[in-house]
């Protein structure tokens, strides 16, 4: 039994004034299980949002990525180009020029008319790459074939540094550019007689 | 034959702040061929109390570290005795004077340690030069003592049995 004495005698104690003691205080760690669940909520929900803006992040960077990329890519758009109906050339010839008469009036008519024009790719099947052999003699014997065009100068002296079978090659392209300008100068004033005629 | 329990002849018998105290006032040179035991607690003439601790023993109680100065088994219960500084001799004349207010609760508070250590009834003495002192508390004194000695938050810290004096004599 807990207490003080409160008679002293020879032989002992008496009269015992009890006393409980002082239960221990509980510690400030303690909490209730409650408050631990709101935290571990709130946590969960901070998390949930730091996912969700991870996830923002990389789709925004990925969208502003491929944005760039087709912008790069993409070639500039070209300025909007009148076109006419494409003239078939593979059987006018320079010397014909009464014969061309007939086929200028076909050429300068309007879009809207059908034409029997060939598509482009048949066309550049028909296309024979042969060589004018009155030019052909004339480049052997001088040293440079296009000094006569004085517009074709400057391409000549940028390919005059190229091995001598480039060079032949791409005057045989050149020559065969020349030969389909000729004709159209020589068809235009044709084409517009006709145009007066009307 | 007489059993009933033979009384302690105390010198005064005197009630104060809701203890009773009991005084024994003697000339300590009377006692000095005498063994330690009876020097000590020279109120008991018959079979003295036994030693169990004298000194350095530390007994808790809430915020309380009691350090009585020895205990005795005595009977069913251990008596706690608590050592006053030096002073004066204690007489039938002076000692109203000279028993401070706060040695008293430093007795009853480590009675109290003792009492809640060894699991049995204790009894409160004080030693004092020429004098010795037992205090036989009120329920009233009981509870401004285990008030002022239960902790209120955790991590307090601890108090001597003269800091529970203090708080003692400082609750109204």
């Amino acid at each position: 039994m807990l207490g003080l004495a409160t008679v002293l005698t020879e032989q002992g104690m008496e009269g015992i004034v009890p006393f409980v003691p002082p239960a221990s205080v509980r510690p400030k760690a303690v909490q209730p299980e409650r408050v631990d669940s709101v935290d571990e909520a709130s946590e969960i929900s901070m998390g949930t949002w730091i996912l969700v803006g991870v996830i923002a992040a990389v789709m925004l960077a990925s969208a502003l990525g491929y944005w760039i990329s087709v912008k790069m890519a993409a070639p500039p758009r070209s300025k909007p180009v009148m076109t006419r109906p494409i003239q078939d050339m593979t059987s006018v010839s320079p010397d014909a020029a009464g014969a061309a008469d007939a086929q200028v009036d076909i050429a300068s008519a309007p879009v809207a008319v059908a034409s029997p024009v060939q598509p482009p790719a048949s066309r550049a099947e028909s296309l024979p790459i042969t060589r004018n052999p009155a030019r052909a003699a004339v480049r052997k014997s001088s040293e440079s074939v296009f000094v006569s065009n004085p517009e074709w100068s400057s391409q000549v002296r940028r390919i005059g540094d190229v091995d001598p079978v480039t060079e032949r090659s791409t005057m045989v392209i050149l020559d065969a550019i020349h030969d389909v300008q000729e004709r159209e100068r020589q068809v235009r004033p044709a084409a517009s007689k006709e145009v007066t005629r009307e | 034959m007489n059993d009933a329990p033979a009384e302690l002849r105390w010198s005064v018998v005197e009630p104060w702040d809701g203890v009773r105290v009991h005084g024994y006032f003697f000339v300590q040179h009377m006692f000095a061929t005498h063994d330690a035991v009876r020097k000590t607690l020279p109120i008991f003439s018959g079979r003295l109390p036994e030693p169990v601790h004298v000194g350095e023993s530390e007994f808790r109680l809430g915020r309380l570290i009691g350090l009585p100065a020895g205990i005795y088994l005595h009977g069913n219960g251990f008596i706690c005795l608590t050592q006053t500084d030096e002073s004066e001799d204690h007489t039938s004349a002076n000692w109203r004077g000279l028993l401070r207010p706060q040695d008293i609760w430093a007795a009853l508070a480590n009675a109290v340690a003792v009492s809640a250590a060894m699991r049995k009834p204790a009894a409160a003495m004080l030693r004092a030069g020429g004098a010795l002192y037992f205090f036989a508390p009120t329920e009233e004194a009981m509870q401004k003592l285990m008030q002022a000695l239960t902790p209120t938050e955790e991590g307090e810290p601890p108090l001597s049995s003269a800091d529970v004096a203090q708080l003692c004599l400082a609750t109204p």
